[in-house]
């Protein structure tokens, strides 16, 4: 009998096993352990939130070796090509300054690729958020902020490259899509966003998505596909919130204060913690040099040119020429340290000591980017925890200002550009054309805005970008032949690492 | 039929390429291969008894009345006062007689006087008999003389023998398992006389008398000889024999008879393989054994890995290491056995053999099987070695005087503006330091098993405990391993059969820190970089510690002996692998078994740097780091094997398995410890502590089916078929079809060839099979998510939190990598089998390669692992065994050889480019040492083409900023400037073939193998030489400087160039090589009179005793891991390996 009941376990066995196995499905899912996976890893509100500034990290993050664009890239690549942009690092960014890029030009596809990082990130958050059980309201808030991220790298991706790939999924090898369809995608998303996000006070701060950045970016996004008249009522329902004011003049330095971030001229401004290198704003280190920041390179400068046409009541002046710039430091008469490129009065009124060897120099370095200190502050070690700044009321009051004067509204656009001015200190605007009008609205928005990320695209709008571009070169690089501008530098390549990876560009489609 | 009955069994052992298998690998198809052969026997030995046993009883009536008995001789004779001797002389004279006698039985005094007429010699030998006390037998034409028995009575009449006395014989006769074996033939030695076992094993037979020797042969199985002596019952059991077509091979789930074999399978046996000294690991004991098997060590390290390449390497991403499958239990990773617990190694080479492993096929399948005990009395066997291992060391280093002198001289020249790098002072030490010397040692090595096996009718058992230690030849390595094996079996009624097979080891290893691809803080690099100039050890016997003008305070010289002997490294691992089994006859013919196999491994290693050794120079160091592997199998089968007709027969396997694989890994740091006395045991006392832990499972399931059909032996068809479900692959492709399709042509049964004497046996085989590799890393597939720092809106509140993978995309169409291999195989035996052999031709594609594809930015991911390469690998192979002479000299021989072209077909856009980790200098620009493209090669390397040093006074063009001395390099592209754009294939790792070579000289006691092991046309990367011979080695002597204006190798910037990089073909070696891999004297002693002892050798052994190569390094065997998860594909970088040696070791094998 024992042995009979052992001889039957085999069979037993055997046939539970092939039971056993008939749930194979099951047991073919992966258990997962020390691995998060994204099907189960958002579930509560609080998995949202972290979902959502996931999202917004991208727009600094890094991916693998792409620096990220708004930490310092974006800013180069909007300023470099432009007709008062300098910089002082020939390897890097000189590719930039004078239009000599190629398809492989790092920083045009660094931020290409940081920007798809952000609608990656935005896509999966929607997708996401879509599947999940929580608050209705908390969920449509956060769908809505991923949206108006999505339009924010669309917006730079398709004013700067024009046709690019549109993707909303987690599709991957998409063609090319017409700017006018990314434009009308941007255009959507935006409006789906101002529908649902709440006013700049439920965040105490200006560092997300607010119904008046979605509608400030909207604004802009009508300015740069020359929808003047859309342009002109985003900018003004933007006014019309009420929520947005200029800093007071004789203030303006402490706009870039690293204490004030969240002044209320700021619509979105990227934020930034003092201090903690990976999450900082990088600018400083390009703009600021020696012992002003600590291992700064200073080679993000402007023009002589550029900042001699200002006026010199300019408060915007300010912002310039009075950072430490080690090689250029000198020594004043009354034994502090100034700095002073040449041509300029500052230059002209130092005295200069005997044995001192100026450096001959052509650019003007500003201080945007220094935490509201001015030259004789200590330098602010790794992250100034300054404010990378996307949108601000002056920039919207002169969005207006060039909607209303391309639909014939000469003297409510000059208003406008006038409360800037005062701002800044210098006198009105009266009674320009508007032509006359849309050249001084150009120059005002170099003068308010320079070194923060809008000129290359107010030149394209302008129609004048070539041109003026060429004539800044010419103008830093006296004897230089820059006829090899055309309009095929309008707008950046994209980038050759796309192209021979996605089939849909390399073959066609 | 007779004669070719007596050609099957004659074939003596003649080892080395196939053997035989006990055939108690598993007992369920053991007892269907009885069944079958009681069927294919019965029939066949009562053939024989009828024809053959009747003949030659007829035959032996004939014969006895040819030979007269002595009662019917009649002769005429007479002698007067003679000796026995010249009586029996005369007598033979007379008659066709012979005496045989020992002259001490034959008494001197004895003189003898007769004369006879017309007697009968048995009257004759009657009287010498009175006359002499003597006793006379007669055996056909013999006539014994003994001397009387004193037992007993003397009878007078009856002191002479009966003439032709027959003895009755019985017995039976059965196998080594103790299963009765029929038909088996028994002829009595001399004669043709004999008979045949019936079904049940037993026989009868009459022989002459106690000096009559039987002979017992039976096909498949050694033959045997029995004296009679005072025996009337004589069993035998029987011993396969080893080079017969009867050999079994392990096939997976099964095993089958060599000679049904369709699919490129290599049986191994234990004398097939090195074994002995040294061997610590299954790896080693297959090293140029096997044909298209490639075995590299690339480390010396005690108990270190070896990688093993099985026609060519098929995956660029995944592991290419073959399936090790261990008494049928796939195991999960890493084989931890002790060598003299195998008892045979079967690898599965071609897809159609592997397919049976489906999803895991794809690099082929090592099939060990561990010993058994016999049915029969217990045996109880000592195995035992020590020896010595000393490295080889082929470079020359330069001492003190010249060191300075030409490094001062570069310095001078260069970067130092005319300064000399050391002082007077420095140049005054009188140190000289050999520091290879100093840090190497001899090293002892040492193994002893005991084991004991045996069995009864109903139970089996092999037990076996080993310890193993060996000291490696840098100071402060070593390698221990405790093992015991346990394998059990046991019958139940007629019909089950239970066994466990257990396994369990500790090893415990001590390390310093050298690893490859890690130049820095390796303890090679700093042997073979450090000045002579500094001490070793100062004259009270501490380190050394030199100090020389240059020297930097804060980061002063450490003593590589005292980082090799001061930091402490503890690797302990324990390892246990458990199966159950049990089978179960349901009819006859149908045999169910279940198997349940459990494996688990721990490992943990502790390493504590005090302050003065730690990497940074300023803080202690500990880690313990633990890793836990288990896997868990549990499969069934149903083997069916029909009675049909004689000519067609019919085996098939039916099963299915699951196997689940788990692994944790917990970590945890300390540093900056208050005290180094602690070590690692107490890491909570650390200013900084760290931790870590992560753990993934997979399971893969299966169902599995083969066909094996064979018609009248000459034609032979197997068929698999393996479904793989695997929980690592991405959802839309959970599961894989694995199908295969073979063909076999025994030519040499039919019937123009059958009666050939030339060939005996001539096989041709076709296959064709699919396999797979899943070899890679659990979730790959899926959509992850990693932490990151998150968006801190507010400027204030940072954090982290979860987001999803930037690099990777998920790809739940991911699979595995396919191959499809065809293979045609020719198998041959001429001479009766004194020549035999095997051909195989193959050609592999693989696709669906796992790379990682470069996705295009926009995707916002930056790959996904995807199935987008594809690959070729094709080749041949060739086995040739033979019996070059037999007698008491024997010689036997056997070779292989094997060639394998590898091309890459097919990638992901962009070529894959392996990098060398850590630069000699990070002036040095370019690293890439591998590029993968489509059309190349996998072992290609990619790099600069050396052109010499430009001379004084001459201009490179393509190099402006060259100086006189400085390192040239080509133009390839033309334009005019050195770059990155001018790098080109400059060699392959890849060997053009790979060979083995080994002799079996025997005589008497004495046996002699020498075994020869090569590679031919590989080249290496050798880093080793681009740091040695920039300042250490002989070579620096002829580098340009001011002092030496007419060296011919690059001066300065040498290794720190603007141009070009140090992967250049200056440091491409040529790594072929010939080594004489193993040599073993072994002494048999003869212990047939020794009751209680059944075996006793004594060897001697040396391995690794000559090597020839131009390889200028320790050793031109390298296989690092570079860059690749796969060790093959960043093969052939020497950098800083630990190096080989040679052992000398002397051992002895002891059965009781």
């Amino acid at each position: 009998m024992m042995i009979m009941k052992m001889i039957k376990i085999p069979l037993l066995a055997l046939g539970l096993m092939l039971i056993s196995i008939m749930s194979c499905k099951e047991q073919l899912t992966e258990t997962i352990y020390s691995e998060v996976i994204a099907d189960t890893a958002y579930e509560t509100e609080a998995d949202a939130e972290v979902l959502i500034l996931g999202a917004y990290a991208g727009l600094k993050g890094w991916s693998q070796g792409f620096a990220a664009y708004y930490k310092h890239n974006y800013i180069q690549l909007s300023e470099l090509p432009t007709d008062y942009g300098q910089d002082t690092w020939s390897p890097g960014t000189d590719p930039l300054e004078t239009g000599t890029w190629d398809g492989n030009q790092q920083f045009i596809l660094d931020v290409w690729a940081s920007a798809y990082l952000v609608v990656d990130r935005a896509n999966f958050a929607i997708s996401t958020l879509e599947g999940m059980d929580i608050d209705a309201n908390a969920k449509a808030g956060f769908i809505a902020e991923a949206k108006f991220l999505r339009a924010l790298a669309y917006y730079d991706l398709t004013f700067n490259f024009k046709d690019v790939v549109l993707k909303l999924g987690e599709s991957e090898d998409l063609p090319l899509s017409p700017q006018a369809e990314v434009i009308t995608q941007i255009l959507k998303d935006l409006t789906d966003a101002i529908a649902v996000l709440p006013s700049s006070d439920v965040y105490d701060g200006v560092g997300r998505a607010t119904k008046g950045a979605a509608l400030g970016l909207r604004a802009k996004t009508n300015l740069n596909a020359k929808n003047w008249a859309a342009a002109a009522v985003d900018a003004k329902a933007v006014i019309d919130l009420g929520e947005y004011d200029l800093m007071p003049a004789g203030q303006l330095l402490s706009l870039y204060d690293a204490n004030n971030r969240s002044d209320n001229e700021f619509i979105f401004a990227v934020q930034s913690e003092t201090g903690t290198a990976g999450a900082t704003n990088t600018l400083s280190w390009f703009a600021l040099a020696g012992t002003y920041q600590s291992g700064g390179w200073g080679n993000l400068t402007v023009s002589v040119d550029f900042y001699n046409s200002f006026d010199l009541n300019d408060e915007r002046r300010t912002l310039m020429a009075n950072g430490y710039q080690d090689s250029r430091m000198r020594t004043g008469d009354d034994g502090d340290m100034y700095f002073a490129a040449p041509n300029t009065p500052e230059y002209d009124a130092l005295a200069i000591a005997p044995g001192i060897d100026l450096v001959d120099n052509t650019s003007v370095p500003f201080i945007k980017y220094a935490g509201g200190h001015d030259r004789f502050a200590p330098h602010l070690g790794a992250g100034t925890g300054v404010n990378y700044i996307v949108l601000r009321y002056a920039d919207i009051l002169l969005t207006r200002a060039e909607g209303l004067n391309e639909t014939g509204d000469q003297a409510g656009a000059m208003a406008l550009v006038n409360e800037v001015r005062a701002r800044a200190g210098v006198a009105d605007l009266v009674g320009l054309s508007q032509t006359a009008l849309r050249d001084a609205i150009l120059e005002e928005r170099a003068k308010e805005l320079f070194m923060e990320g809008s000129r290359r695209l107010d030149l394209i709008r302008s129609g004048r970008y070539i041109e003026l571009w060429r004539a800044g070169l010419e103008a830093k690089y006296p004897g230089s032949n820059f006829n090899y501008l055309d309009d095929s530098k309008i707008y950046f390549p994209v980038p050759q690492i796309e192209i021979d990876a996605n089939e849909q560009i390399s073959t066609g489609g | 039929m007779l004669g070719h009955v007596n050609t099957s069994i004659s074939k003596k052992s003649s080892n080395v390429i196939f053997h035989i298998k006990n055939l108690n690998k598993d007992m369920k198809f053991k007892r269907l291969l009885l069944l079958k052969k009681v069927l294919m026997y019965s029939l066949y030995g009562i053939i024989t008894q009828l024809l053959v046993g009747g003949m030659l009883l007829a035959a032996g009536n004939t014969h006895g009345q040819k030979v007269k008995s002595v009662k019917d001789v009649n002769v005429d004779i007479s002698f007067t006062d003679e000796k026995l001797e010249t009586v029996f002389s005369k007598i033979e004279d007379l008659t066709e007689y012979k005496f045989v006698f020992f002259e001490k039985d034959l008494s001197r005094k004895t003189r003898l006087s007769g004369s006879y007429k017309n007697t009968t010699l048995y009257e004759i030998l009657l009287d010498i008999s009175k006359e002499s006390n003597l006793r006379f037998k007669q055996v056909n034409k013999n006539i014994n003389v003994q001397k009387p028995n004193k037992k007993l009575k003397p009878l007078e009449n009856e002191a002479l023998v009966l003439v032709l006395k027959a003895i009755d014989i019985r017995g039976t006769v059965t196998d080594i398992n103790g299963e009765p074996l029929p038909g088996v033939n028994i002829i009595i030695k001399g004669s043709t006389n004999g008979t045949v076992t019936d079904v049940d094993g037993n026989y009868k037979l009459t022989v002459a008398d106690e000096s009559s020797v039987l002979v017992f042969s039976y096909i498949g199985y050694e033959t045997q000889e029995a004296a009679v002596g005072a025996r009337q019952v004589i069993n035998i059991s029987m011993t396969p024999d080893l080079t017969s077509l009867e050999e079994i091979v392990v096939i997976g789930y099964g095993e089958i008879k060599k000679r049904d074999l369709t699919g490129a399978v290599v049986a191994l046996s234990e004398e097939d393989m090195t074994t002995g000294a040294a061997v610590t690991s299954a790896a080693q004991m297959l090293q140029g054994r096997a044909a298209g098997v490639e075995v590299s060590s690339g480390d010396g390290k005690p108990g270190g890995e070896l990688s093993i390449v099985i026609r060519g390497n098929s995956s660029i991403s995944n592991s290419t290491e073959p399936l090790y499958v261990v008494d049928g239990f796939p195991i999960a990773a890493g084989v931890s056995i002790n060598p003299a617990d195998i008892e045979s190694i079967d690898i599965l080479k071609d897809a159609s053999a592997a397919a049976i492993y489906g999803s895991r096929g794809s690099s082929g399948v090592v099939l060990i099987t561990t010993k058994r005990g016999k049915r029969g009395k217990v045996s109880v066997t000592y195995d035992g070695f020590a020896g010595v291992q000393q490295i080889n060391n082929t470079m020359e280093f330069l001492g003190w005087d010249e060191y300075a002198a030409n490094r001062n001289a570069f310095y001078a020249d260069g970067p130092n503006n005319g300064l000399p790098w050391y002082d007077a002072a420095d140049l005054a030490l009188e140190n000289d330091t050999d520091w290879i010397e100093e840090g190497t040692r001899s090293a002892g090595i040492q193994s002893h098993t005991i084991s004991a096996s045996g069995g009864d009718e109903t139970t089996r058992f092999s037990l076996s405990a080993n310890s193993f230690s060996q000291e490696g030849v840098l100071l402060n390595t070593d390698f221990n391993r405790a093992s015991v094996r346990l394998n059990v079996d046991r019958k139940f009624g007629k019909k089950a059969n239970v066994g466990v097979n257990m396994y369990t080891a500790r090893t415990k290893a001590s390390e310093v820190w050298n690893r490859a691809g890690f130049r820095g803080n390796s303890v090679m690099y700093s042997l073979l970089m450090t000045a002579p100039g500094r001490a070793a050890y100062n004259p009270d016997g501490s380190y050394g510690n030199t100090v020389f003008s240059r020297d930097n305070a804060n980061r002063p010289w450490i003593n590589p002996l005292g980082r090799m002997e001061v930091p402490e490294r503890d690797i302990t691992g324990f390892r246990t692998y458990l199966t159950l089994w049990a089978d179960y006859e349901i009819m006859e013919g149908l045999v169910a078994k279940v198997n349940v196999g459990y494996d688990n491994t721990t490992n943990t290693s502790s390493i504590f740097y005090p302050v003065a050794y730690s990497a940074s120079g300023l803080r202690s160091n500990a880690d313990i780091f633990e890793a836990k592997s288990t896997s868990s199998l549990i499969e069934g089968t149903l083997n069916y094997t029909p009675s049909l007709s004689e000519d067609n027969s019919l085996n098939i396997l039916l099963g299915a398995s699951n196997q689940y694989f788990d692994n944790y890994n917990f970590f945890a740091r300390g540093r900056d410890f208050p005290t180094d006395q602690t070590s690692f045991y107490n890491l909570g006392s650390a200013a900084e502590q760290f931790i870590g832990s992560s753990r993934a499972a997979s399971r893969i399931i299966s169902f599995f089916g083969r066909a094996n059909y064979s018609f009248r032996d000459k034609y032979l068809l197997t068929a698999t078929l393996r479904a793989d479900g695997a929980s690592q692959l991405g959802r839309n492709n959970k599961w894989g079809a694995f199908p295969s399709a073979s063909a076999a042509w025994r030519i040499s049964e039919e019937d123009f060839l059958s009666s050939s004497n030339l060939v005996d046996n001539l096989k041709l085989r076709l296959a064709y099979g699919v396999t797979g590799n899943t070899n890679f890393s659990p979730y790959t597939s899926l959509a992850r998510v990693g932490s990151t720092a998150l968006y801190s809106y507010d400027g204030q509140s940072s954090g982290t939190g979860l987001t999803v993978d930037g690099v990777y995309a998920k790809n739940p169409d991911l699979k595995w990598e396919t191959s499809r291999m065809l293979n045609i195989g020719l198998d041959f035996g001429f001479w009766g089998s004194r020549m035999f052999g095997s051909a195989e031709v193959y050609n592999t594609n693989t696709v669906d390669l796992i790379i990682d594809r470069p996705l295009p930015p926009s995707a916002g991911k930056v790959y996904k692992r995807a199935n987008v390469g594809e690959m070729n690998n094709k080749g041949i192979e060739l086995t040739l065994g033979g019996d070059i002479l037999d007698g008491d000299f024997k010689w036997t021989a056997s070779a292989n050889l094997a060639k394998n072209v590898n091309t890459i077909t097919k990638l992901a856009g962009a070529p894959i480019s392996l990098n060398i980790e850590r630069r000699p200098s990070w002036q040095t620009r370019e690293h890439v040492f591998r590029q993968m493209i489509e059309g190349g090669e996998m072992g290609d390397f990619f790099g600069f083409v050396y052109a010499g040093i430009i001379q004084p006074g001459e201009t490179y063009t393509p190099q402006p900023n060259s100086v006189a001395g400085q390192a040239k390099y080509e133009d390839i592209n033309g334009d005019g400037v050195i770059d990155g754009d001018d790098r080109t294939v400059i060699g392959n790792a890849t060997p053009d073939f790979i060979w083995g070579l080994n002799n079996r000289f025997s005589y008497k006691g004495f046996s002699l193998d020498v075994f020869f092991q090569g590679v031919q046309g590989n080249d290496v990367l050798n880093i080793r030489a681009l740091m040695i011979d920039e300042f250490t080695s002989t070579k620096a002597n002829d580098r340009y400087s001011s002092i030496n204006p007419s060296g011919t190798r690059p001066g300065l910037s040498y290794f720190y160039g603007e141009y070009g990089s140090y992967v250049n073909t200056e440091f491409i070696e040529d790594a072929s090589y010939v080594r004489l891999k193993n040599v073993v004297l072994t002494y048999k002693f003869n212990s047939s009179n020794i009751s209680w002892l059944q075996n006793a050798e004594i060897y001697v052994q040396a391995q690794n005793l000559l090597t020839f190569t131009q390889y200028s390094g320790f050793d031109p065997e390298v296989s690092f891991n570079y860059g690749g998860s796969s060790r093959a594909v960043g093969r052939g970088v020497d950098d800083n390996g630990f190096p080989n040696f040679r052992t000398y070791t002397v051992g002895v094998r002891l059965s009781f």
